[in-house]
């Protein structure tokens, strides 16, 4: 189950996944992965948690715990590295630089997200409707984002019973 | 960066509760989102200039963007328990959630299920659109920069560019643009 530390991190991890635990280990067949997926799409939480579920399939709640450690921890050491230097290094030009840098071009991959994620979750004026609400209560209340994300949820239950 | 006045007067107990909430009820992408309007419109702990730069670093690092994010925010309103105290709360309570729902092995295919998760992801959608709006306000008065984040945008949606290569390009051209702001 260690071999599950060589999966590393990012968003394209589910295809590698899917090749790792599926074609490569045989802990699990293809139905139950995409049932993973689907589940771990469902719940809150990154995508990255499947490899909770499949940690639990083979080898129970050691087993899932392990997994989410082997997933979790690796990434969490670098970023608390790269945490500790930037903030080691504020006030240097560079960093001000990367910074302004950063800005426009994190900017944009943003807009880029909401045209992937509005292609999947918006099919329809309902939908749509949905989306727009919440941009603007997000946007002028303070509405909690639970309140926000349960709401729309009731709302389509109605919508599309 | 702008310092906030509210840098030391953050508890650790103040962190978790504003994580926690957070994560178990966003869903993939959206939930970097619910943490910026969380810590920079609702708690006003940081600015949208510090949290932008966040984001690019939580985005570059690998492992999942959000509870990277959460100990990038942490770290800088407390230190290193806050650090911690944050990356737990913003990834255990998804991974419970999920196993429990692996455990009852629910069947995502339900109708009351997926209609429910169909409001939940427009949801998603509406809280990642009012972040870019609020980010795009902070640069209206920057044409140049509005200029690059469409370049940067028309690459990945048309182009289909990786984030790897829209930061090989896009990051160099920026950090160039920008020296003399």
């Amino acid at each position: 189950l260690l071999s599950v530390v060589s999966f590393g991190g990012g968003a394209a991890i589910v295809p590698q996944m899917h090749a790792d635990v599926v074609e490569r280990m045989h802990w699990i067949d293809s139905a139950q992965f995409s049932h993973f997926v689907a589940l771990a799409t469902l719940a809150p939480g990154p995508l990255l948690n499947i490899a909770a579920l499949i940690g639990y399939t083979v080898a129970g709640i050691p087993g899932a715990i392990v997994a989410s450690a082997a997933l979790y921890a690796p990434a969490a050491c670098i970023m608390y590295v790269i945490g500790r230097l930037w903030q080691r290094f504020a006030g240097h030009p560079w960093r001000e630089r990367l910074a302004l840098g950063l800005g426009p071009v994190v900017l944009g991959l943003f807009w880029a997200g909401v045209v992937a994620v509005g292609k999947g979750a918006i099919d329809g004026s309902a939908t749509l409707g949905i989306a727009v609400a919440v941009t603007a209560l997000a946007l002028f209340t303070k509405v909690n984002q639970a309140l926000l994300v349960a709401g729309a949820g009731a709302v389509a239950l109605v919508v599309f019973r | 960066v702008t310092e906030t006045p509210s840098t030391r007067t953050v508890s650790i107990a103040q962190i978790v509760r504003a994580f926690l909430w957070i994560a178990m009820s966003s869903f993939g992408s959206s939930q970097s989102a619910a943490i910026q309007r969380e810590v920079v419109r609702i708690r006003q702990w940081l600015t949208v200039e510090e949290i932008t730069t966040m984001r690019g670093l939580a985005l570059i690092a690998p492992g999942a963007n959000s509870p990277n994010l959460a100990m990038l925010i942490g770290q800088r309103l407390a230190g290193t328990p806050g650090a911690i105290a944050a990356y737990l709360s913003a990834s255990v309570p998804g991974l419970v959630i999920t196993l429990i729902l692996g455990a009852l092995s629910l069947d995502p295919h339900l109708h009351g299920v997926s209609a429910g998760l169909r409001g939940a992801a427009a949801a998603s959608v509406g809280l990642l659109c009012s972040n870019a709006i609020e980010l795009t306000g902070a640069y209206r008065t920057k044409p140049l920069v509005l200029c690059l984040t469409v370049a940067t945008l028309l690459a990945v949606v048309v182009l289909h560019f990786s984030l790897w290569l829209t930061l090989t390009v896009f990051l160099p051209l920026s950090i160039l643009l920008r020296r003399h702001p």
